[in-house]
C-alpha cells in the first residue's frame, strides 16, 4: 500500500536519527561545572580560576569574528546544559546569543548568577554621541573589547570567582585560592608590560577596526586612522586614498589588525607607504604560542616593539 | 602597595647599576641620566596611579556610567519599555518571456505562482517583538503588499513564546498564535533573508510560499551532548495551504518533527530533518487556482531537508558554502472539483513531490553567486479528473536559477536573478529579476 511504504521512509529516519542520539547522549553526564564563554579570552580566564574542577567551551576561536558567527545547531545544544556563561557583552554578540538565550538553561538567563557579561561591570570606552545605522554597525553601549586592559580582566576574574563558588561551593576555596595566585601574577606582569612598552608612549599606529581600544588606551599609544571606514562596512578606495595621506603625513609605525580581518586591505597599505604591517593575536590563541592571557599581552607587546625602526 | 615596593627596587637596582657605569664618565652625563630616570618614573607613576585608581573604583563597584544626556524640558522614560521595531524593505523589477505561469498538475493559481511582472515594492514587513514579563516573548511581524493591483496586509507572525522564566524544563519551548512553523528548512526562515528573489518551486505550490497556520508548537531540545537534537510537534487549525478553510473548530491539522544537526571540524556545519504534517481540509475545500479548484479531503505531508555550511577560514562573513536541499511528498485523498472544465467534485486519490537544492558561494564580503535546481512531479489523476487542471499529462515542471548579490553592510542587499522555468509542456519562461531587500532599526539574529 502507498501510505504504508511512506510511512516506512519516514519512520526508518526517524529511527536512524534515535540511534545517533542514543549512542551520542548516553555518554554525556557530568558532574562538573560546565562554562560556556563566547570568547576564547574568557574561557582562557575560566580555566584559570576553574582550573580542573569546570570544564568550559568557547562558541569562537581566535581566528573567529566574534561579530558574526551563527547561533549553530552545535552552540544551541551548548548553551542548553551551561551552567555559566561568560560573554563580552555591548551588543558584540547580538546577532547570535540572543538566540542562543532564547533555548538556553534557566541558570545563565539574564540576571541568574549564571550569567555574567564583562561590559556590565567595566567602565567602557568610546561611548558613541551619535547612533545611527549610516556610521555602520556600531555598539551604542561602547568598545565592546574589554579584555585588552588588564583592569577589566582582573575585575571578571573575580567574579568568575564569585559566580564558580555559587555554582559550585564544593570547590569554592580552590577558586579562591587560584584567584589570588592570578592575581598576583597579573599585578606583577602588568608593571612588567609597562616597562616593556616604554618606547611605544605616544607612538601612532593605523589599526583595521576599533579591536585594540583598551590595549592602545593601556599602553598610550595613539591610533590617527582606521582602515575601516565605518564599523562593519568594507573600506573603499576612496577612504583608503585618504588612510594612505594620514599614515604618510603622520609619524606612524605601522598598520595592525586582528587574525580575523581580511588581509588585502592593510597589505596594500603597508606597501603603498613602506610601513610595516602587523596581526595583533587579539585574543588567546590569535598567535602561535599565545596560549593564555599573560602571553596575549606580552605578544602583542612585543609585536608592536618590532614595528619600531631599527636604529 | 606592592606596587610602589617593587618600583622603589627596581628604580633603586636601576640607579646603582647606572651610577657604577657612570663613575667613569663626565658629570654632564650623569645628570642626563638622572633627568631620564626622573621621566621614566614620572611616567611609571603616573600610569600605576591611574591603574591603581581604575582598579579601586571598578572593585568597590563604582563603575562610570554614561549619564543620561539632559536634553532640558520633560523627560521621556516611557519609550524604554517600547518593543523592539523592524522594518524590511523589499521591492523587485522583474520581466518574464512567457505570459502565463501556470505549473502542469498543481493549479495553484495566483499565490503560488511566480510573481508579479515590472516595477514593484513587494513586501514591506514590519516586525514588533518583546518580552511581554517574565514568563512570555510576544511577536508580530506583518506586511504590506501588493497582490493583482490590490495592496494587503498580511499578518505572517503573531505569536507569544514562553520565556526560560516560565518554568518550563530546560529545553522545551511552546509557541502559540500564528507563527512559520517548523516544516522544512525555508519555512521557519522570512523571506527577506532568502538567498534567492523568489521561493524554491515546491515552497510555491507546496504551501503557497510559507506554511503559517493559527496553532500551538512545543519543541524539546533533547540533552545530547554537543550535537544538536531537536523533537517537536504542533496542532494547528487547518485553513492555510495545503489545507483550507477550516471547519472552524476544532483541530484541523498537526505536525512532529525530528531534526539533529552538529558541526565538522571548524568550518562546517550541518542539520538534517524529517517532518510530517496531517490535516484535513474541511467541508468547503482548499479553493485555489482563481476559484476554479477545489480540493476537499485529507493531505499528508512529508518534508525531509538538509543544511550544509562550509566556512574555509570559520568567518562565514568572509567567504561561505551553503547547500540547502529539501524534498516534499504529499499525499492527498478525497475529492477535486474543476470549474474551468466543467468537473463535479470527483473522488481522487494521488501524491506529488517536489524537490530542490541550491548552493550559495560568498567569495568575498560583499559578493556572492547561487545556483538553484526545482523540480516537480504529480501521479496522474483518476480517469475521471483527466485533463483536468490536475492532469500534467506526464510533464514535470522544472525551474533553474541563477543569482549574484551585493551585500553593502548586514542591513541591505542588492540582487540580480536569472530562472529558467518550465513549468507546463513546451512552455519556457526566461525571468530577469532585479530585487533589494534592506533592514531598518532593530533587526533580530538570523537562525542558521
Amino acid at each position: 500500500m502507498r501510505t504504508s511504504t511512506k510511512l516506512n521512509k519516514f519512520h526508518i529516519f526517524i529511527l536512524v536519527i534515535a540511534g545517533v542520539v542514543l549512542s551520542v547522549g548516553s555518554s554525556s553526564t557530568e558532574a562538573k561545572p560546565y562554562v560556556l564563554t563566547c570568547e576564547p579570552e574568557w574561557r582562557s580566564l575560566v580555566q584559570v580560576i576553574g582550573g580542573d574542577r569546570v570544564k568550559v567551551d568557547s562558541a569562537t576561536t581566535a581566528q573567529q569574528d566574534p561579530h558574526f558567527i551563527r547561533a549553530k545547531p552545535s552552540l544551541i545544544a551548548k548553551a542548553r546544559r551551561a551552567d555559566l556563561l561568560v560573554c563580552s557583552g555591548a551588543g558584540l554578540e547580538s546577532g547570535w546569543l540572543p538566540l542562543l538565550l532564547e533555548r538556553a538553561s534557566k541558570q545563565i538567563q539574564p540576571g541568574q548568577v549564571g550569567y555574567l557579561i564583562a561590559a556590565e561591570h567595566v567602565p567602557l570606552i568610546e561611548i558613541p554621541e551619535l547612533v545611527d545605522r549610516s556610521q555602520g554597525d556600531v555598539h551604542p553601549e561602547g568598545n565592546p573589547h574589554v579584555h585588552l586592559d588588564p583592569a577589566n580582566v582582573e575585575l571578571i576574574a573575580k567574579l568568575v570567582a564569585e559566580r564558580l563558588s555559587k555554582i559550585d561551593p564544593g570547590s569554592s576555596e580552590q577558586y579562591q585560592k587560584n584567584l589570588e595566585i592570578f592575581k598576583n601574577r597579573w599585578k606583577t606582569s602588568q608593571v612588567k608590560w609597562l616597562q616593556l612598552a616604554k618606547p611605544l608612549n605616544r607612538k601612532n599606529v593605523v589599526a583595521f577596526h576599533k579591536s585594540f581600544s583598551y590595549l592602545f588606551r593601556f599602553l598610550n599609544i595613539q591610533v590617527i586612522g582606521y582602515i575601516e571606514k565605518k564599523p562593519g562596512i568594507a573600506p573603499s578606495a576612496s577612504h583608503l586614498a585618504t588612510v594612505v595621506d594620514t599614515v604618510r603625513s603622520g609619524a606612524v609605525l605601522g598598520v595592525v589588525r586582528t587574525p580575523f580581518d581580511p588581509s588585502d586591505s592593510s597589505e596594500w597599505l603597508s606597501q603603498k607607504t613602506g610601513k610595516p604591517s602587523v596581526i595583533l593575536p587579539f585574543t588567546v590563541g590569535g598567535a602561535p604560542g599565545v596560549s593564555d592571557l599573560f602571553l596575549l599581552y606580552e605578544y602583542s607587546i612585543k609585536a608592536l616593539l618590532d614595528l619600531l625602526p631599527q636604529s | 602597595m606592592f606596587y610602589k615596593r617593587f618600583l622603589t627596587n627596581t628604580l633603586l637596582v636601576g640607579v646603582l647599576g647606572v651610577g657604577s657605569i657612570a663613575y667613569a664618565d663626565d658629570e654632564e652625563n650623569i645628570s642626563q641620566l638622572r633627568q631620564e630616570l626622573e621621566e621614566i618614573k614620572a611616567i611609571y607613576d603616573e600610569k600605576i596611579r591611574e591603574l591603581e585608581m581604575r582598579l579601586e573604583a571598578a572593585e568597590e563597584g563604582q563603575v562610570a556610567r554614561q549619564e543620561p544626556v539632559d536634553l532640558g524640558g520633560r523627560t521621556v522614560r516611557d519609550n524604554t519599555f517600547n518593543p523592539s521595531i523592524g522594518l524590511i524593505l523589499n521591492g523587485a523589477y522583474r520581466e518574464f518571456s512567457s505570459g502565463t505561469s501556470e505549473v502542469a498538475g498543481f493549479a495553484v493559481g495566483e499565490d503560488g505562482e511566480r510573481d508579479a511582472g515590472g516595477l514593484g515594492t513587494e513586501h514591506t514587513e514590519f516586525n514588533f517583538s518583546a518580552n511581554v514579563d517574565d514568563k512570555f516573548f510576544g511577536s508580530t511581524t506583518f506586511a504590506i503588499a501588493e497582490h493583482g493591483g490590490t495592496t494587503e496586509v498580511e499578518l505572517e507572525e503573531a505569536y507569544l513564546s514562553a520565556l526560560p522564566g516560565a518554568g518550563l524544563p530546560d529545553g522545551m519551548g511552546i509557541k502559540f498564535g500564528r507563527a512559520l512553523w517548523a516544516i522544512g528548512y525555508l519555512n521557519e526562515q522570512h523571506a527577506h533573508t532568502d538567498d534567492f528573489a523568489d521561493r524554491p518551486l515546491p515552497y510555491r505550490v507546496f504551501m503557497d510560499h510559507s506554511y503559517n497556520d493559527d496553532g500551538l508548537q512545543f519543541t524539546q531540545l533533547l540533552p545530547t551532548g554537543d550535537l544538536f537534537t531537536e523533537i517537536g510537534g504542533g496542532v494547528f487549525k487547518g485553513q492555510d495551504f495545503p489545507f483550507g478553510s477550516s471547519a472552524g473548530t476544532g483541530i484541523g491539522a498537526h505536525s512532529y518533527f525530528v531534526r539533529t544537526g552538529g558541526d565538522i571540524g571548524l568550518t562546517q556545519t550541518w542539520r538534517v530533518g524529517a517532518y510530517r504534517l496531517s490535516g484535513e481540509t474541511g467541508p468547503s475545500g482548499r479553493i485555489s487556482n482563481e476559484t476554479n479548484l477545489t480540493f476537499v479531503g485529507d493531505v499528508d505531508f512529508d518534508v525531509f531537508d538538509l543544511r550544509y555550511t562550509w566556512a574555509p577560514t570559520g568567518n562565514e562573513r568572509d567567504q561561505e558554502v551553503t547547500f540547502t536541499a529539501e524534498h516534499f511528498s504529499r499525499d492527498e485523498s478525497g475529492t477535486y472539483a474543476d470549474g474551468e472544465n466543467s468537473i463535479s467534485a470527483t473522488d481522487y486519490t494521488g501524491s506529488a513531490s517536489g524537490w530542490y537544492s541550491q548552493l550559495t558561494y560568498k567569495f568575498n564580503p560583499r559578493m556572492r553567486v547561487g545556483a538553484r535546481y526545482g523540480e516537480l512531479e504529480i501521479s496522474a489523476p483518476p480517469s475521471g479528473l483527466s485533463g483536468s487542471l490536475v492532469d500534467s499529462s506526464g510533464h514535470k515542471p522544472t525551474s533553474i536559477s541563477l543569482m549574484a548579490d551585493w551585500t553593502n553592510s548586514e542591513f541591505s542587499r542588492i540582487r540580480l536573478q536569472y530562472n529558467k522555468e518550465e513549468l507546463t509542456a513546451g512552455a519556457v519562461d526566461h525571468q530577469w529579476m532585479l530585487q533589494y531587500v534592506m533592514s531598518l532599526g532593530a533587526h533580530g539574529a538570523h537562525k542558521y
